[in-house]
């Protein structure tokens, strides 16, 4: 059970990394706002049902399953379409993080969110595990796939291009 | 019978300790007869033993097979020590393998950098998600003042509700009159640095011609001097469109900013009336983006609101 002063406390403690979370999942200021509106919203509907000892991992829960809907759709609807490369991917990179957050981008979806998940909100496998409702070796591989990503990325952005 | 030419076959059993008592005492006897021989073999005792040399294989780990496809054991231990779910046993294997190929280092190195670190991001709309929250002594305490509020909201409500009655600050529609509505492209217009939404208002009528429509516009901010607004409108030109709604709610038109203010109210609707709602703009040709309340016009959104029954 949640009351209206912890759903309040949780816009205050939660809002800034879900939207963080969801922005840079769907890259969409206007989506990533959506699914925040959506999260919360769901939160207040089944605030009676919902243990407030885990406020934060049902929020995450809900943005991460709703990205997942809406990515499953647009990858449907994108397709259908001839899609070519980014230009952007193959200017040249001038440090580190500016490479890091084009190879987060690149992530499969999957892998991109546990691994955000891990870094910046520092949720265990275990919690990880119950957000996105993968077996925790599953989790396992895809954080470690990401990192394999990430440095190869880092070591020569062209080459994955 | 040990002679200086046979003793050679019994000086091995000898320092192993393997020969007969009486061979042993033989042995010693010629020993103490030929002390240079004794001295020989007092010498070889001296050698230093041959012990098998401890050696080992330098680069077993790039033998061994990771455990996830795509990585190299080695991968495979670094990122389980960034991890923090390494075993004592990885982490001296890992230490012991740094050590002896400089280039596992850099390649931990490498790894460490792809510890990602949260940007400064934060959430703009976070008052618009709370709601209020009101303890129960303060009720208490203020029975009689909540008493009076509520039934001046009443009174306010019954008056404003009247059907002659025009709700200034929205686009009212009755229920089960079909009505249509002519938004002009300054109905449209993004209202600039206004704190509050922009709601329009239109008077009804019951024409379906759009040349005998009278429009008025009334907004609750002054911008509506004619060369802001034909600025406004001038910047936009969004085609005029009618709307003929046989719905029950009132249709409040705002810009893309203020589109968290509505919102709630548009999650307390029906899915029924959510899907007549965006049925209705779909047949209308407005296009309806990411959520049903968004309408896109000449690539500029628009919010779109339907509040109470």
């Amino acid at each position: 059970m949640v009351s209206p002063g912890q759903y309040n406390e949780a816009v205050d403690k939660y809002a800034d990394g879900l939207y963080r979370f969801a922005l840079k999942l769907c890259g969409d200021r206007d989506d990533a706002q959506d699914l925040v509106q959506d999260a919360f919203e769901k939160l207040w509907k089944n605030r009676k049902k919902v243990d407030s000892q885990k406020i934060k991992s049902y929020l995450f829960t809900i943005v991460y399953h709703k990205f997942i809907d809406n990515y499953r759709k647009k990858s449907f609807q994108a397709s259908l379409e001839e899609t070519g490369l980014d230009p952007s991917y193959t200017d040249s990179y001038s440090d580190v993080k500016e490479v890091l957050q084009k190879a987060i981008d690149r992530l499969p979806p999957a892998q991109k969110s546990v691994i955000l998940l891990r870094d910046w909100e520092g949720y265990s496998y275990k919690e990880i595990e119950q957000i996105t409702g993968l077996n925790e070796n599953q989790v396992k591989v895809y954080i470690f796939r990401a990192r394999k990503f990430l440095r190869d990325f880092i070591k020569d952005p062209k080459i994955l291009i | 019978m040990i002679t200086r030419k046979n003793y050679e076959t019994y000086v091995l059993d000898y320092l192993e300790g393997t020969l007969s008592e009486d061979l042993k005492k033989a042995f010693e006897n010629f020993l103490n007869q030929n002390p240079d021989i004794r001295e020989e073999i007092e010498s070889l005792c001296d050698m230093p033993s041959i012990t098998p040399q401890q050696e080992s294989f330098p680069g077993k780990h790039r033998l061994k097979a990771s455990t996830i496809k795509g990585l190299t054991y080695t991968e495979e231990l670094i990122i389980a020590e960034l991890e923090n779910i390494a075993t004592p046993e990885q982490r001296q294997e890992l230490k012991y393998i740094i050590n002896n190929d400089p280039q596992i280092k850099n390649l931990r190195l490498e790894y460490q950098h792809t510890k990602l670190q949260p940007p400064d991001i934060t959430y703009p709309y976070k008052n618009y998600l709370k709601h209020k929250v009101i303890s129960l002594p303060v009720i208490i305490k203020n029975a009689v003042a909540y008493a009076a509020l509520v039934i001046l909201l009443i009174a306010i409500t019954t008056f404003l509700r009247h059907p002659d009655r025009q709700i200034a600050t929205s686009l009212e529609l009755r229920p089960g009159i079909e009505q249509t509505f002519l938004l002009t492209p300054a109905d449209l217009a993004p209202m600039p640095r206004l704190n509050r939404p922009v709601i329009v208002k239109h008077n009804k009528q019951n024409t379906s011609h759009h040349s005998n429509k009278q429009t008025v516009t009334t907004t609750r901010d002054t911008i509506s001097s004619p060369q802001q607004t034909a600025q406004i409108v001038d910047r936009i030109k969004p085609k005029s469109f009618s709307v003929q709604v046989p719905i029950t709610h009132t249709i409040i038109i705002h810009n893309n900013q203020e589109k968290t203010k509505f919102y709630h109210t548009l999650a307390d609707l029906g899915t029924k009336t959510k899907k007549k709602f965006s049925t209705w703009l779909e047949e209308r040709g407005i296009k309806i983006t990411r959520r049903e309340f968004m309408i896109k016009i000449k690539n500029r959104s628009y919010g779109i609101s339907v509040a109470g029954k």
